[in-house]
């Protein structure tokens, strides 16, 4: 106790995830000066998809029960984060390809619904892909909302949870790497590394090789939270597991 | 992909000094032409092309509103049609910009029938065909209502609407097939033959009769979105012994000068909007107009409205127009008018911004006024089973100019669905069918392939450019004269005698690039011969020399033919000695 | 340059159907490809007709053209 503890704000600690996961390879792209040439209604919808995009691996770090994180935010800060951020991103996601052909209404060409529909009959992988990985990011917003009137159990439903989870970020990463427009050698390298550092994440939950360490709950947990009195370590940990104890309880 | 566009630009600036040293040493020849012509390495094998036939009633060759229409009535009529289109049914050619439809509604509001056949012959100095004007007006209404149930006006993209239909009556459509060659035999016309733009096949059509939907010409004009309108129709159909007409007649489109290929900026309102019906409402817009006036005033207009400001134009404060042949006001000169007859000579049409430039349609003609010479109504040309409708038959609706809006897209509706008719008519009453000689074959796939396999030879877009420099400049096709005609033609004969004949091809998209080119010199052939010939100014053909209208002389059209050794030769056909009913 | 840009394309080919200048054809990826710029006669069917905006067009011509009156 005698270190002096660094400083986490909750606020502070969300911009900057965002700034990894989102501000980098979105200002990466504007300086690489993509966005030019068409209309506005499609730059704003690329930059909102691709923003969207971004935020994808950064779900798998916002798991209410990364325990790294846990230290710093309470968990159910976290996963509030993981809630209002997934909410968006399947909400925009799973909008996109009806956001995308909106500015044909404005023109008497082709109808939105023709090129819809030209659109998810394209046998392309790349269309493949992204019609694969809309229908797991819809089960799994789906399966996420109503999970409380789904006949799982919570740590059933966590592992398909984790799995779509897992599986929207491979089809969507194919997807995105065969049809995305603003694609370069640079954000690709980029979001492999996200994808592998969240599928990483993720096993290693799975697999049980995080330990349960003791050392690292020495660090004093951030300093706008009242510091809680040493014999409270072992009720936090008893907290944090309260929701599956909960459930469990209700299912008997 | 790169690379290979930067190899072109190589290759033409060295084919033009080539050129130009050619011109040094006067040569002349085909030999001493391909001497100094650049290798051709094909990135295709054409020997390893296949070749496809087909068999059907009727072929409709051009895959806009006329061909369209000639399928669907020639399918009704019960025969076995197949459409093929060098680009894609209903978005190629012209049809896909043309957005307003005339049709006749025969009530009191309207001018009456008679009138306004009259105010059309007037206004056109009586280059118009009264008998074909008549026959838009009586049917026009019929077509747009077709076409209303199709649902044609629900999108400015026409291609589904066309396909839906077409599919409806099992019409087979073959679409990116290049059609080069009518094939006659005994008289009549017995097929076609063409190349795939995709592979390269080469495919055969038999067909009992075959309507000719192909559009009009024009030197691949910047201005213009119509660069895949070569004349081809016209072109193949004279190499086999059809009467071409109306080639000394001038589109006046203007252009933006700043940015003249900028075609979609320019007709931007209303490319994207919906098709439209529009009633009798003579215009005239033609005669040479800006062209005319560019050319007195040297260079730009300096005063000329913006289109936006739409209705200053139409009162445009130069005073009355007056026709530099006619010496009058055609707009005066109709009898009976009523006030919504617009004088528009000097409005740029539709909606420029910037100054204007003259001679945006590059060689195009006013529509209906070229193609193929008809000898009925039913657009019947002088070879039996070879039907023509729109653009690709010289009709003369409106004569040599522009007189009413939407008249166009109409006279191809109604024209393709009479000429479908009458060609289906006639192949379900013809029992035999004369098959396609082998011999015939086998040379018409050696012309075809003949760029591809060819050791030197000059480049089409080469070739293309030269050409475009000779014909587009205004004093030779828009402010004419006897002397820059003539020099126009000997550069044409010299393309023609000894570049022709040398073009190459890479690959299948260079192909149809040397078939173009082909078509397009021997169309500006014909369009220097018939310029040279008509010793007169009228409508849209304008002669320094012979600034003069003369009624006496010239009240007629002139046709082109081919003579028995292969010639152009020229005839003329007084306007009231027109097709019979 | 004419036809500036495909970026996005879902290689449904409806751009390459409805070229009337044949500017454009499907590549070796599967993604339409700007073969001959040169032809373009910037009509913009071709962004008209696809379906997800793929295609960006510029108003100049690749290649200096020729004009009547200049």
């Amino acid at each position: 106790m005698s270190q002096t503890p660094p400083v986490f704000t909750t606020s502070g600690f969300f911009l900057r995830a965002i700034a990894v996961f989102a501000g980098f390879p979105v200002l990466f792209m504007l300086i690489k000066g993509v966005f030019s040439g068409r209309n506005a209604y499609l730059e704003i919808f690329s930059l909102i998809t691709v923003t969207a995009w971004c935020l994808v691996p950064g779900q798998f770090y916002w798991f209410p029960r990364n325990r790294f994180l846990s230290l710093h935010l309470r968990g159910c800060m976290l996963s509030k984060y993981h809630i209002v951020t997934g909410t968006l991103l399947v909400l925009l996601l799973c909008s996109h390809p009806f956001l995308l052909v909106v500015p044909k209404l404005f023109e008497y060409g082709i109808s939105p619904r023709e090129a819809f529909f030209t659109m998810i009959s394209t046998p392309t992988a790349g269309v493949l892909s992204g019609i694969i990985s809309w229908l797991l990011l819809a089960t799994l917003g789906i399966t996420a909302w109503f999970r409380n009137v789904l006949p799982l159990k919570y740590k059933a439903w966590r592992r398909m949870h984790g799995i779509l989870a897992f599986l929207v970020l491979i089809f969507g990463l194919h997807h995105v790497f065969v049809l995305g427009r603003h694609i370069t050698p640079f954000i690709t390298v980029i979001f492999t590394l996200f994808a592998l550092a969240a599928a990483v994440m993720m096993l290693r939950r799975w697999f049980d090789l995080i330990p349960h360490a003791k050392p690292v709950r020495l660090l004093p947990p951030p300093a706008v939270r009242l510091l809680p009195p040493p014999e409270n370590i072992d009720r936090l940990e008893k907290q944090e597991h309260r929701p599956e104890k909960e459930e469990v309880e209700n299912e008997l | 992909m790169s690379s290979e566009i930067k190899s072109t630009r190589r290759q033409f600036l060295a084919g033009a000094i080539g050129m130009t040293a050619l011109g040094g040493l006067s040569f002349s020849g085909t030999a001493h032409a391909e001497a100094q012509a650049r290798e051709n390495h094909p990135h295709i094998d054409p020997d390893a092309l296949l070749t496809k036939e087909h068999v059907t009633d009727v072929l409709v060759i051009g895959g806009g509103m006329a061909g369209f229409f000639a399928a669907v009535k020639a399918s009704d009529q019960g025969a076995k049609v197949i459409l093929t289109a060098k680009g894609r049914l209903g978005a190629s050619g012209q049809t896909p910009w043309a957005r307003d439809i005339f049709a006749y509604y025969p009530t009191p509001e309207e001018m009456p029938l008679k009138d306004w056949i009259k105010a059309i012959n007037t206004a056109s100095h009586r280059t118009s065909n009264p008998k074909f004007t008549r026959q838009l007006a009586n049917h026009s209404l019929a077509r747009v209502n077709d076409l209303k149930k199709w649902g044609f006006f629900d999108s400015a993209l026409y291609s589904k609407c066309f396909h839906h239909q077409l599919k409806k009556r099992k019409v087979e459509i073959c679409e990116r097939i290049m059609i080069t060659h009518l094939i006659k035999e005994r008289g009549r016309v017995i097929g076609a033959g063409g190349f795939t733009l995709d592979d390269g096949t080469i495919h055969f059509f038999s067909a009992k009769t075959v309507v000719l939907a192909t559009g009009a010409g024009a030197f691949k004009p910047a201005g213009m979105p119509v660069c895949d309108l070569t004349s081809d129709g016209a072109m193949m159909a004279w190499r086999i012994g059809a009467r071409i007409t109306g080639k000394e007649w001038n589109d006046t489109t203007t252009g933006l000068l700043n940015a003249p290929a900028a075609t979609w900026q320019r007709w931007r309102k209303d490319l994207a909007r919906k098709p439209q019906v529009c009633g009798t409402d003579v215009e005239v817009t033609g005669e040479l107009g800006l062209n005319y006036e560019v050319w007195k005033e040297g260079a730009i207009l300096p005063g000329l409205p913006d289109a936006d400001k739409e209705h200053k134009v139409k009162h445009f404060p130069r005073g009355p127009a007056v026709h530099p042949a006619t010496g009058r006001d055609p707009a005066e000169t109709k009898p009976n008018q009523k006030p919504k007859v617009h004088h528009a000579v000097l409005s740029p049409p539709f909606f420029a911004q910037g100054p204007p430039s003259g001679g945006a349609g590059a060689g195009l003609a006013p529509h209906n006024s070229e193609g193929l010479a008809p000898v009925d109504l039913n657009g019947q040309s002088t070879i039996s089973g070879l039907y023509a409708a729109g653009d690709a038959l010289g009709s003369c609706v409106t004569g040599a100019m522009e007189l009413q809006q939407g008249a166009s897209l109409s006279a191809a509706a109604v024209q393709g669905a009479i000429a479908g008719t009458a060609a289906a008519r006639v192949a379900l009453r013809r029992k035999s069918r004369f098959a396609i000689p082998p011999d015939q074959k086998i040379t018409i796939s050696e012309e075809i392939l003949a760029p591809l396999k060819r050791g030197r030879g000059f480049s089409p877009r080469w070739v293309t450019q030269t050409l475009q420099g000779i014909v587009i400049p205004n004093f030779i096709l828009y402010i004419k004269k006897e002397r820059m005609l003539e020099a126009a033609l000997a550069y044409v004969e010299e393309l023609r005698d000894n570049h022709q004949p040398l073009l190459i091809a890479r690959n299948i998209h260079e192909l149809r690039l040397a078939h173009e080119t082909g078509n397009m010199i021997l169309n500006a052939e014909m369009k220097l011969r018939a310029s040279i010939l008509r010793r007169e100014s009228r409508c849209t053909h304008y002669r320094v020399d012979y600034p003069r209208i003369n009624e006496q002389d010239w009240d007629c059209w002139i046709n082109i033919f081919q003579t028995d050794d292969g010639t152009m030769g020229l005839e003329i056909q007084p306007f009231n000695e027109g097709p019979a009913t | 340059m004419a036809i500036k840009k495909i970026s996005g394309c879902i290689g449904c080919s409806e751009c390459v159907l409805s070229c009337p200048m044949d500017v454009l054809r499907i590549g070796d990826n599967g993604k339409a490809e700007i073969c001959w710029p040169e032809e373009c006669q910037i009509c913009h069917l071709c962004r008209m007709y696809c379906p997800v905006d793929a295609i960006t067009i510029d108003p100049e011509k690749s290649i200096p053209v020729i004009i009547s009156w200049g």
